[in-house]
């Protein structure tokens, strides 16, 4: 009797646990209920970005092919020469349907020295990266 | 004694049901902290670039013609094309959605609504760069 106990509340668990996780990605990809606040696919984008966690910015763009992912990985490693980031700032966004805009602006301090500040627009698809600007 | 066993059954998958919605909720570690600091929104939008916002919504050529020089148009042309590649030929909302400005260089940015070339529905972003009070730029 105990053991059919466990096994229930068990069975019920699992469920719950798996439907839980299924109905928030469904939610969050097709844009559900979407606001005008900041995108959590997008923040972690941004921020793998500015760390070149080049494996992290590929999880989070549509799969791209071998040659994609080694160009995207030799401009991370060149990057990271290049400047060092000092700030990241969320300016705001929109959803309409399944899109979502995310505004960023980027504030970087070059190798000369001088400190840059550039803006980001990323478009976001079923909570992948589609488009940078 | 059936009917006491099947309600008992399901009042425990229920309970079990329950407690793994708490467990995922619980493990979820939310999105991911932004490790640099941010830096102040602007608390209004810019005028210069309310006027290019406010001549996008117009439809009026004319006035964007007067606000910025022919790179700086050719930039926004480039910005206003929806996410499948086709200019945006139909604007019906343009939006301040939040600024910021550092050492005399201000960021605006806007999202845009409408109906691109192709009749699909669009939504596109888009940042103004303004420098000494004239537009220098969009992204």
């Amino acid at each position: 009797m105990i053991r059919t106990a466990i096994g229930v509340v068990s069975v019920g668990m699992v469920l719950g646990y798996i439907l839980t996780a299924f109905v928030i990605t469904v939610v969050s990809d097709q844009g559900w209920f979407a606001s005008s606040g900041e995108s959590p696919q997008a923040r972690a984008y941004m921020v793998a970005l500015l760390q070149r966690e080049a494996e992290n910015v590929a999880a989070l763009r549509p799969q791209q092919d071998i040659v994609s992912q080694a160009m995207a990985q030799q401009a991370s490693q060149q990057s990271t020469q290049q400047a060092k980031p000092l700030s990241l700032t969320y300016l705001g966004g929109a959803s309409q349907g399944v899109f979502s805009v995310q505004i960023y602006a980027v504030e970087v301090r070059a190798n000369d020295g001088t400190q840059q500040l550039f803006p980001l627009a990323l478009t976001l698809l079923g909570g992948k990266v589609v488009g940078t600007r | 004694m059936n009917e006491t066993r099947a309600v008992l059954v399901l009042t425990l998958f229920v309970f079990g049901l329950v407690s793994g919605v708490v467990v995922n909720r619980l493990l979820d570690t939310g999105p991911r902290a932004n490790p640099y600091p941010s830096l102040d929104r602007l608390d209004t939008e810019p005028q210069q670039s309310a006027q290019l916002a406010a001549a996008l919504s117009n439809n009026d050529p004319k006035s964007l013609a007067g606000l910025m020089d022919n790179d700086t148009l050719g930039s926004l042309r480039d910005a206003l094309m929806s996410p499948m590649g086709a200019p945006l030929v139909d604007i019906r909302n343009v939006k301040f959605v939040g600024g910021t400005t550092k050492s005399g260089k201000t960021l605006a940015g806007y999202i845009v609504n409408g109906k691109d070339a192709q009749g699909s529905d669009a939504i596109i972003g888009f940042v103004i760069d303004i420098e000494h009070g004239q537009i220098v730029g969009v992204n």
